[in-house]
């Protein structure tokens, strides 16, 4: 971890000496050591304000003891601070009486009610009768803060968190206080909501029931709901979630305040992907072709014709015409058990988990991969071809913060602007052809503002995006390959397309692996798993296109939907199509089903319990609210089921037999357990030999997170000055310096995946095509979440003004893409030089039909037309 | 009529077309910064900070002072604070109209002294005729090198924007009138950290002065502060503005040599207020704007010097002195204030917000007739919460000093007339009505 040492300093509360943190507020230092101080307007995670006044506690300074807000003041040595004096309580208590002078009396119907801090507040210490005789200001009820969120604006206590957030947190400040004194309102800016990613997060942050979100909204009441600890399974970083369900059906999703990883805060994305669960479209039990209709049957005779079928398959033909697509969207003990399956027993190597091409497994296991605490304090972070915002979106809250408070400096390189362009060092605008040989002239470090005498390039991140759905891996490869010739040991961080893309490759589930970063040639005599492939598999694209030709008989679709990021749906249509049998393991009917022969129903997000490994390698625990929806299973149980029918025992009853094996056979996980995520809240890093932090842990603020009762952190008080160690997998202490292992056993066999080349643009009026990545353009949650769903908007079409002159297009114009005899809908198109000149860029959002140009191999040239 | 040597800020009153630059050098205008370019900026700090003058937008800082703590720094603002918005107080309006020229001036000669290459002149948008003047002053003096590149052929420039305020009172609170200047809602930021003079305006030092204050910088440079700190006594030096106003028969303003005159000179006087109307008795003084305590008339002889109020229990504050005679309901006077507090609060801490408005709404019910005689305890109860103790000068709950300045009026009314506030509420209204 990079976090500076933090230096202990003691002052004294009530009395007693007490240690705290340099730099820590009074609020926070009393908190972790017992004494609670009351609060609104605080917020750990943002600046403080001192506005609500209801932390008053007395500090002595030059005039005696004077009353101070102790979420303003930090602590200093030897600051004396008295919490419970006469004074102390007069001054809060007054402070409560007035802010429920005007507050409505509506706890009984009130979301709220019941964890909310004014109505606890009030409970312990506030009068039994209101004085208050005067009429209570009265507003027209909710107003739209954005398309999810509501505001009642009688409820609103003036803490300004939802503003502060707006303004601080994600630099939007579409919301803020209108009006004076006690007519003072937050209000959206005229003609503008708080429409953004994030918007969900001033619902959780709100002290009161003020913000609501409409799919909450008077759905039930916290004492009834049930909380579990969990991970959202949305984007690869993992954010540490509760999910909370009433009457086994989730209500809500908060997000957990964990340093490491998401500060509280989760995207939209995140908060309402779990309305999926519980769609109409959940697959509720097993399903079989016949006669061309899809119909209901019992897991028995579904696994038995899978089994028929495949054994048929593999006698005839062999491991080759079997394939399986997808695993990044499972938990690691469903991805192992597949892995051992399908490659341990049947000898099938052509498994992919990054179908959308992704990131090169030999980066994931070879490179040294960063933690995103890395990446907000490095001296250098380079994102490559990375749209954060859209596909990492806490992250780039996290980088947001950071380069505005200059921890890191960045450099950017994509082929248009992005959310973090203007804070940046430096945005450079290439074309993804030119790319790869430009790189090496680029002074990194001087775009960047670094000196270079100042840099060791183990404080080099780079950021690998897949901003561009149709750039290869190969693509990224090579440029990242370029990049670390300079700056050796440099980190980096994918933003990978699955929540846990990097746990299933970890798992084997590319071709050419096997668990822990082993290859399939390199099998030790006493391998556990009886039949590993022989030769070298297909990737995902390979597949579809063999498929396609009728090279391939069996697919099975590993999670829910694994293809809707692929770009080339045509190619995907022939491809299953074609093929004799396709089988899904899936939580929901979809976008394929038509073209499926086998449904196996599999649970869903909050429905089991397991884990996943998020993009910087940490694993982190998913934690199961639900009875599994219909006779679902488990992707492990489903995998031990199939094995089961062909006559083969995996020898897996429980996760912790899957773990038990994993320890064994993956040098990754050595030193790892699954018991650690119960204690530990912020996951674990494998491989394991990360420096562990035992500063003293966060208390959780209560307040923070209304409604979050408790996690499993523990409030460890400070006694003494902090200090950080090493230990190695076998857990004793190493030397900081001393380096993991570097997986370099990792072969020949991955890198010699042949290299697409880039079309290259002969006809000025021909344009590359660039489909961005967009955080609503796919995905299960956001098909089958109705919040989700409704956020979807049409995609845009970006082209540079020189580009648009060429093609004789205007800003604003309704225009077509077309393609040879490919023809698109119409979409208006924006001309900005935000835009390298010769690309077009279109946004990636599906049910559009702009996957109809996709292809993977190498780009696709295309003109724009007017309509 | 004051003699002229009382006569520094007003010298100009009553001169026809005092605001154009002709008339402005014909009675000796940029002199003070001729002067002042030929002396180091030091030089100049020393004699503002031997003149003593203190500030005059109602906290009475010594302005020497504030200036020598201003930190250090490559860049450093100066603002000044021309946004007088509270009832009562009109000097600055009238400096700003009739005078433009001479706070212009007054301003290089202190964004020199402090060394500010950028200065500010943040005037209250309703002056719609001050902020015109000011505005041509401003060009004026560009014109003839008194702002700009190399002033006056020296090796010192500066640039000087005139600001309109987007009318609230609570932006003539110097960090609510630096935020504002920013861009930013008129929230008042808390001190400490941000005193202006050490994180001000874009976070950088920034010295903020009220406009009577500099207007005075001209005079002080030419003549010298040994002559201001002759005039006055004790820490009040020079002379300053008081506006009187109420129930005085020659209401306006009046510029006196400080402690040298006394409120009972100043309402009595003929040449001053020129006393009450026939028949009336005096029943209160508001000494110092709406924000000080009331004094009675049995204080009348305290001599108008910051000190001698203060040690009174009162402030001279702005030097708003208002005058209430026997026709005044003293529940409406105090529901008024209050009523005034109430719509400028700016909302941002419990304690003012909703003290404010409580405090309003139980005043307006006691005038209107609906008062209950625990409404008497609730309301010194409501503003011990705004100020522990109602103490005097206030403790504070609130982040600026608008929220303690609530209670003064209510918590003193209801000492001083008690039976009034109990006649209101037996009789069931008004008995001034
Ligand atoms: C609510 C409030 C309103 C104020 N309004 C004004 C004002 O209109 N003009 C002014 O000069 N000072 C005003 N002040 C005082 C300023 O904060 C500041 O002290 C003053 O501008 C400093 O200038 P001086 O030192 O020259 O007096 C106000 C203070 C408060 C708390
Ligand atoms: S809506 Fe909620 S978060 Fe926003 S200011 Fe009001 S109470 Fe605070
Ligand atoms: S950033 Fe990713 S992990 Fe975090 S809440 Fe959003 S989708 Fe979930
Ligand atoms: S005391 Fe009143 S005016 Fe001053 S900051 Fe607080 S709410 Fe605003
Ligand atoms: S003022 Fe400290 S919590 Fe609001």
């Amino acid at each position: 971890m990079s976090k500076e040492r933090e230096e202990a300093i003691s002052f004294v509360l009530d009395g007693r000496p007490i240690w705290a943190r340099k730099g820590d507020p009074v609020i926070r230092a009393a908190e972790e050591a017992g004494t609670y101080i009351p609060r609104f307007c605080y917020h750990p995670r943002m600046k403080a304000v001192g506005m609500c006044r209801m932390c008053l506690v007395e500090i002595k300074g030059p005039r005696g003891f004077t009353l101070q807000p102790a979420c303003f003041v930090q602590v200093s040595p030897d600051m004396e601070v008295i919490t419970d004096s006469v004074a102390v309580r007069k001054a809060q208590d007054g402070v409560l009486e007035y802010l429920l002078a005007n507050h409505p009396l509506d706890c009984p119907v009130c979301d709220k009610g019941g964890e909310c801090p004014l109505q606890d507040q009030t409970l312990a210490h506030g009068p039994g009768e209101s004085r208050y005789v005067e009429e209570k200001r009265h507003f027209a009820k909710p107003i739209e803060i954005s398309s999810i969120v509501l505001l009642d604006r009688e409820r609103c206590i003036q803490c300004g968190r939802c503003t502060r957030f707006a303004g601080e947190v994600v630099g939007k400040g579409l919301i803020d206080f209108a009006g004076r004194g006690a007519n003072i309102e937050v209000a959206p800016a005229p003609g503008g909501t708080f429409d953004n990613y994030f918007s969900g997060n001033i619902i959780q942050i709100c002290p009161v029931g003020a913000l609501t979100s409409k799919s909450y909204r008077f759905k039930a009441r916290p004492w009834d709901l049930e909380q579990t600890e969990s991970t959202c399974t949305s984007c690869a970083m993992g954010c540490r979630v509760v999910l909370q369900s009433s009457q086994n059906e989730m209500t809500r999703v908060l997000g957990i305040d964990s340093d490491a990883i998401n500060h509280s805060w989760l995207c939209d994305k995140g908060r309402f992907a779990f309305e999926a669960t519980s769609s109409e479209d959940r697959v509720l039990a097993p399903y079989l072709r016949k006669n061309d209709n899809l119909v209901e049957v019992g897991w028995f005779e579904a696994l038995t014709q899978v089994a028929k079928t495949l054994t048929a398959a593999l006698e005839k033909v062999g491991p080759a015409t079997v394939a399986a697509i997808g695993g990044g969207s499972i938990s690691n003990e469903d991805a192992f058990a597949w892995a051992k399956l399908l490659k341990g027993y049947l000898s099938v190597d052509s498994l992919d988990c990054q179908p959308e091409g992704g990131v090169d497994p030999s980066l994931l296991l070879g490179g040294k991969i960063a933690t995103f605490d890395e990446v907000v304090n490095s001296k250098l972070t380079l994102l490559l071809g990375a749209d954060v915002e859209e596909e990492m979106p806490v992250l780039y809250l996290r980088l947001r913060e950071a380069l505005l408070a200059q921890t890191t400096s960045a450099v950017e390189i994509i082929e248009r602007r992005t959310s973090l362009s203007t804070l940046v060092s430096s945005s450079l605008l290439i074309e993804a052809d030119e790319v790869l040989s430009q790189i090496e002239s680029i002074d990194l470090s001087a775009l960047a503002g670094v000196k270079v005498k100042d840099l060791s390039d183990e404080q080099v991140v780079v950021v690998v995006g897949q901003a561009d759905l149709l750039r290869s891996s190969s693509w990224r490869s090579g440029l990242v390959a370029k990049v670390l010739q300079r700056y050796p040991n440099a980190k980096i961080l994918p933003l990978l397309q699955g929540a846990n893309t990097m746990g299933a490759v970890q798992m084997g589930m590319s071709p050419g692996l096997l668990p822990g970063g082993r290859v399939i040639g390199k099998v030790p005599e006493d391998f556990p798993w009886p039949n590993p492939p022989k030769s070298l598999g297909r990737n995902a694209a390979d597949v579809l296109s063999a498929a396609a030709a009728d090279d391939i008989e069996i697919i099975f679709l590993l999670g829910p939907n694994p293809l809707s990021g692929f770009p080339d749906k045509s190619l995907v249509r022939q491809a299953l199509e074609r093929s004799s049998m396709v089988v899904a393991i899936d939580s929901h009917f979809g976008e394929w089903t038509e073209y499926v022969d086998v449904v196996l129903p599999l649970s869903g997000y909050g429905e089991y319990f397991g884990s996943i490994t998020n993009a910087e390698s940490r694993v982190l625990p998913l934690g199961q609210s639900l009875v599994p929806a219909g006779v679902s299973q488990k992707g492990w149980e489903i995998a031990v089921a199939l094995a089961e029918s062909i006559g083969y025992d995996l020898g897996f009853e429980s996760e912790s037999d899957i773990w038990e094996e994993i320890q064994a056979i993956s040098k990754i996980h050595r030193g790892f357990s699954p018991s650690l995520l119960s204690t530990e809240v912020e996951g674990v890093v494998v491989p394991r030999s990360v420096k562990v932090h035992i500063a003293g842990r966060r208390v959780l603020d209560p307040v923070a997170t209304p409604g979050i009762s408790s996690v499993k952190r523990q409030a460890a008080p400070l006694s003494e000055p902090v200090a950080i160690y090493d230990f190695n997998p076998d857990g004793e202490l190493v030397d900081s310096n001393d380096s993991s292992d570097s997986l370099d056993e990792l072969s020949d066999v991955m890198k010699e995946r042949p290299t697409a080349s880039i079309a290259s643009r002969k006809e000025p009026d021909k344009l590359r095509l660039h489909l961005a990545r967009k955080l609503y353009g796919y995905g299960v949650e956001v098909a089958s979440s109705p919040t989700l769903s409704s956020l979807v908007s049409k995609p845009k079409l970006r082209l540079s003004s020189e580009s648009a002159r060429v093609s004789s297009v205007e800003d604003g114009d309704v225009v077509r893409i077309i393609s040879g005899d490919l023809s698109s809908g119409e979409f208006q198109l924006e001309v900005s030089n935000d835009v390298v000149p010769g690309v077009l860029v279109a946004e990636f959002v599906e049910g559009y039909e702009l996957d109809k140009f996709g292809s993977l191999n190498g780009g696709v040239l295309v003109k724009v037309v007017k309509a | 009529m004051p003699e002229a040597a009382e006569s520094i800020v007003l010298s100009r009153r009553g001169v026809e077309g005092s605001h154009t630059l002709d008339v402005y050098l014909e009675t000796g205008g940029y002199e003070g910064l001729r002067k002042a370019l030929a002396m180091n900026p030091e030089e100049i700090v020393a004699q503002v900070v031997e003149s003593n003058i203190l500030g005059r937008g109602g906290a009475g800082f010594e302005a020497g002072r504030k200036w020598s703590m201003l930190k250090k720094s490559t860049r450093r603002y100066l603002v000044i604070n021309g946004d007088e918005s509270e009832p009562a107080t009109f000097k600055d309006h009238f400096l700003v109209e009739n005078d433009p020229h001479q706070l212009v001036e007054g301003t290089i000669i202190a964004a020199y002294a402090i060394g500010a290459s950028r200065a500010f002149i943040f005037i209250r948008g309703e002056f719609a005729l001050g902020l015109e003047r000011v505005q041509s002053a401003v060009n004026d003096a560009y014109k003839i090198g008194a702002l700009g590149r190399n002033i006056f052929g020296s090796s010192f420039s500066l640039d000087l924007i005139v600001h309109p305020g987007a009318g609230a009172y609570i932006c003539g609170e110097e960090t609510a009138l630096l935020e504002s200047l920013e861009g930013k809602r008129g929230f008042p930021r808390i001190k400490p950290p941000y005193f202006p003079a050490v994180i001000g305006l874009y976070g950088e030092p920034t010295i903020v002065n009220n406009v009577e204050t500099v207007s005075n910088l001209p005079w002080i440079v030419s003549r010298g502060g040994a002559a201001f700190k002759a005039l006055g006594s004790g820490r009040s030096t020079g002379t300053r503005i008081f506006a009187l106003s109420g129930a005085v028969k020659r209401p306006g303003l009046y510029e006196l040599e400080m402690v040298k005159t006394t409120f009972r000179e100043l309402i009595f006087s003929d040449d001053l207020g020129g006393g009450l109307y026939e028949g009336r008795s005096l029943k209160a003084v508001i000494p110092g704007g709406v924000s000080a305590p009331w004094i009675t008339p049995d204080q009348l002889d305290l001599p108008l010097g910051q000190d001698e109020v203060a040690k009174a229990g009162s402030m001279l504050g702005s030097g708003s002195i208002i005058v209430m005679d026997d026709s005044t309901c003293m529940v409406r006077a105090a529901w008024r204030i209050s009523r005034f507090f109430m719509r400028e609060s700016c909302g941002q801490c419990t304690p003012c917000r909703e003290g404010s408005n409580w405090i309003e709404k139980v005043m307006a019910r006691i005038e209107a007739g609906a008062g209950r005689e625990e409404d008497l305890e609730l309301l010194m109860d409501l503003c011990d919460n705004i100020v522990p103790g109602v103490s005097w000068p206030p403790a504070q709950t609130t982040i600026c000093v608008l929220g303690p300045s609530i209670p003064s009026s209510v918590a003193v009314g209801i000492r001083m007339f008690r039976d009034e506030f109990l006649t209101h509420i037996k009789e069931g209204g008004c008995p001034f009505e």
